[in-house]
């Protein structure tokens, strides 16, 4: 008897150690995310690792074998509208989430869900351009998530039990949180949307643990800071700059990067003179302390919405023959440039669509204005040349893969307006213009499952862009525009989609299609692949469901 | 004209990157993959037309509208 409770004692403790040991590794320290490349069976953050180049080592899927993909689940959302979470998948556990704001975990393999964690934003949130949430941050064995309502929130990785909710912006003044929140080191960092509102726009890190304020920098420098005078008299109190995409991390420069947002308001650039920095900016961020590094301004003084909210794409590169430690950006302002991200410097800028805003950038890569006649179009229009859908970069081609919209256009009108608690601060309106009268356009997001517009109000266009030149080595068309993101392998496959709910895997060489198939709904957010138990999957969103792929098992 | 060399005439009422659908001048529904066309042309006249008035009721509009010259 003495034996067989041994015995038991001894496999309990056995499996207590077992259990021990799973956890320890499954947790997610710092150093994971930092070499999130050595392990590309996981997806560690939101662009699969500090330097967002959506590019992942895992080679099973091949463009030999690409069409044998088979659906292996679907999840179907619960609430209606675009779904733009990025999943974020840990050791076979995938975490997103559903609009406005919830948390799911669930298995990577089967799509069976474990948990949801339901945050319920104050009703009074204001948000321009709907409910939505672009995912989660995942530090340690906490789940981090921005709300509607300008919080951010910590629960529990296994148990989904919340742990800390923090305001981070006044609901009240119309701030609000879309993205996925980055970690970094023992922080969590995100910035706050509202730039239709009339908000002063910041990133702000948060001690991991505690949830406490470890600092903040608004992206509108206050009286006495460098650049304030970009701005006239009390202009820069509601002037926009919000920041609604998450950024980037060189760990060894230790600079965090974030795109800012438009000025406010919106369309009256003649209502707030100056450059208004650092609205449609980089801004280069000590990541301990918050402190500006540098910043370059891509939109002086915009009247066109030309956010430049999209990812800081980083990437080691030889480029006209000397490394580079580079920044690729495909702005919504039409131009492609290449930065040095050590000082900001510009290198290269180039339009990839039509342009005529601007009639090119000076040798600092400042634009130089051609504002059109009052009732004349602006190309490209309101929803820009490209978005905040994140690009890819792969090391292997060096190209730079991206969604634009060619042959967009927008008529602006632009009107005064006083700054009112509350109230959209816009300064006008627009329209898109189309080829007759009343003849039907773009939308800002996909309302119609009928396209019967002409490709002469517009079309999306992948395009491969080599940064050497600023020029596409080629790009794939689409009838209708895409706000899809890119995903590219180690086996030279690019995964992408669009409004038409069309998945595609292309030949990231060459621009060959390989495969494609009918999802259904319009895909608003990249694709992202893992690997568990040796078998690698892609998951895409489309609509209101996301659809996992794998080759047969 | 599709590969089977069958000419459809129509209306087009939606359309994508790989697929467009159409009502035909014997208003059938069709649906064809673009992969399945071997030439198309697209016809000059509107598929709405820009105006429901007759033709002497727009001449009547025009010769309204020029008596409001110099005022």
């Amino acid at each position: 008897m003495k034996n067989m409770t041994d015995q038991l004692r001894l496999v309990v403790l056995l499996l207590l150690t077992a259990l021990f040991s799973l956890n320890a590794v499954s947790q997610v320290p710092y150093e994971r995310i930092l070499n999130a490349s050595e392990e590309p069976e996981n997806w560690l953050t939101y662009n699969g690792g500090y330097l967002s180049q959506r590019h992942s080592l895992l080679d099973q899927i091949t463009p030999d074998n690409v069409q044998d993909l088979r659906l292996q689940w679907t999840l179907q959302n619960q609430v209606f509208g675009a779904w733009q979470s990025n999943p974020i998948i840990v050791d076979g556990i995938m975490y997103l989430t559903e609009r406005p704001n919830t948390i799911m975990a669930l298995d990577a393999i089967t799509g069976r869900v474990f948990w949801k964690y339901r945050h319920v934003p104050d009703p009074t949130a204001e948000i321009c351009c709907g409910a939505n949430n672009r995912g989660v941050a995942v530090l340690g064995d906490i789940v981090y998530m921005g709300t509607l309502d300008a919080r951010l929130i910590a629960v529990d990785r296994i148990t989904g039990g919340l742990l800390w909710n923090v305001e981070v912006g006044d609901v009240n003044q119309a701030y609000s949180i879309t993205m996925a929140p980055l970690a970094v080191k023992d922080k969590i960092i995100v910035g706050v949307g509202g730039g239709e509102w009339g908000i002063r726009g910041y990133v702000v890190a948060y001690d991991a643990q505690t949830g406490e304020e470890a600092w903040k920098t608004y992206t509108i420098p206050g009286p006495g800071e460098p650049n304030h005078d970009s701005w006239e008299e009390d202009d820069w109190e509601h002037g926009g700059a919000s920041v609604w995409v998450t950024g980037s991390f060189d760990a060894e420069l230790n600079l965090t990067y974030w795109g800012i947002g438009n000025p406010g308001p919106d369309w009256n650039a003649a209502q707030r003179p100056g450059d208004n920095l650092y609205s449609d900016s980089v801004l280069a961020l000590d990541a301990d302390t918050g402190e500006i590094k540098w910043y370059f301004q891509f939109t002086p003084n915009d009247a066109y919405d030309y956010d430049s909210v999209q990812v800081p794409v980083l990437a080691d590169i030889t480029w006209q023959g000397r490394p580079l430690k580079a920044m690729m950006w495909a702005n919504r302002n039409g131009y492609f440039y290449v930065l040095d991200r050590e000082s900001g410097e510009f290198m290269l800028g180039k339009p990839f669509v039509r342009v005529n805003w601007s009639s090119g950038l000076d040798e600092n890569g400042r634009p130089i204005p051609t504002p059109q006649p009052e009732g004349m179009p602006t190309f490209p229009g309101n929803q820009g040349g490209t978005n905040w859908y994140p690009p890819s970069f792969s090391p292997r081609t060096g190209l730079f893969y991206f969604s634009a919209w060619e042959d967009y256009g927008t008529i602006y009108m632009p009107e005064e307006q006083e700054y009112t608690p509350g109230v959209p601060f816009v300064g006008g309106g627009f329209t898109v213009v189309a080829p007759t009268q009343d003849s039907p356009t773009i939308a800002i997001g996909r309302t119609n499952p009928i396209n019967n517009w002409t490709n002469e109000v517009g079309f999306g266009s992948l395009k491969a862009m080599d940064p050497e030149t600023g020029e596409p080595v080629w790009t794939y068309d689409q009838f209708d525009v895409s706000d899809s993101g890119m995903l590219t392998t180690a086996s030279d496959l690019l995964f992408t989609g669009g409004r038409e709910g069309y998945f595609h895997a292309i030949d990231a060489r060459t621009g060959e299609l390989l495969w494609y198939i009918n999802l259904g709904g319009q895909i608003v957010m990249a694709p992202v692949t893992f690997m568990v138990d040796g078998v690698q999957y892609v998951s895409v969103i489309s609509g209101n469901s996301l659809s996992t792929f794998a080759l047969p098992l | 004209m599709t590969l089977n060399e069958e000419t459809i005439t129509g209306r087009r009422l939606n359309e994508d990157s790989f697929t467009v659908q159409v009502i035909d001048s014997e208003e059938r529904l069709r649906s064809i993959r673009k992969s399945d066309i071997a030439t198309y042309q697209i016809s000059d006249q509107p598929s709405k037309q820009p105006t429901s008035l007759s033709s002497d009721q727009v001449a009547d509009l025009v010769g309204y509208l020029l008596t409001l010259r110099g005022q």
